[in-house]
């Protein structure tokens, strides 16, 4: 009898606990983009000297860049496709000429990110692989020719 | 039993990360799955050109769906190019009563 009241104290015990731990969400937003990206960030402060963007290319890690800029805007050509995480942090320049303070970097699947509609989310960018070019021919020796661009050209073989 | 091949050809992606192209199919009106995970389709390698039948195509005399796609060195895939064309991958049943007269 007790030891079936602990049991149930437990397993209520348990699912509160359950119910209680925090739901972790990765998901991020996908944002394919062509040959290139822009980007922009926010920054109250005016003493920074240029910030440096990186890209984290998917499954592998890699890292691409430091891009550089001035301000607070930034054009980023395609390194290689993939889907990409980008960081950006600032750096000042603190009286010694060439060495800087930096900002830890703001991600863009950090809690402070902006998805395009404004609204705080996470986000990526997919730098997309192009296709094959050309319409795809299936010949046979003798025979007929079939292309794609007139979908299936000629009789059957 | 012997299917004569055929070739099938394509234009290279000017991306200069593919590595290697895919090829999925299907029989109409059943579309082509892409979802890498369900459907994992067969690499024909860097290449422009390849004989079909591919391996695990079906033996059939019909219409077939074939996709290909351009992958990169992490499993990223391009938009497909598709052709759908009757093919015979089906060799002529075996004579039979064979003898000596």
């Amino acid at each position: 009898m007790t030891s079936t009241r602990t049991r149930k104290i437990l397993i209520a015990v348990l699912v509160g606990l359950v119910l209680l731990m925090p739901i972790r969400v990765d998901a991020a937003v996908i944002y394919p983009v062509g040959q290139s990206v822009t980007l922009a960030w926010d920054d109250e402060q005016t003493d920074i000297d240029h910030y440096e963007v990186v890209l984290i290319r998917n499954v592998s890690g890699v890292e691409y860049g430091p891009y550089v800029t001035t301000t607070k805007t930034i054009v980023i050509p395609k390194p290689k496709s993939g889907i990409y995480e980008v960081r950006v942090r600032g750096a000042r320049n603190d009286e010694t000429p060439l060495e800087f303070r930096y900002s830890d970097y703001c991600s863009s699947v950090g809690d402070t990110a902006l998805l395009k509609t404004g609204v705080v989310g996470k986000w990526k960018v997919y730098f997309k692989l192009l296709g094959p070019s050309g319409p795809i021919i299936i010949s046979q020796e003798e025979n007929h020719v079939y292309q794609t661009e007139d979908d299936a050209v000629g009789s059957k073989s | 039993m012997y299917i004569k091949p055929k070739t099938m050809q394509w234009g290279a992606s000017p991306d200069p990360d593919v590595m290697t192209y895919v090829a999925r199919w299907a029989i109409p009106p059943d579309a082509i799955i892409y979802d890498a995970a369900i459907n994992p389709g067969y690499d024909v390698g860097k290449v422009t050109q390849c004989a079909l039948p591919l391996p695990g195509m079906p033996g059939f005399d019909g219409e077939l769906t074939i996709g290909l796609t351009a992958r990169d060195d992490v499993g990223n895939e391009s938009d497909p190019v598709e052709i759908t064309v009757p093919f015979d991958f089906l060799a002529p049943s075996p004579p039979t009563g064979l003898q000596v007269i």
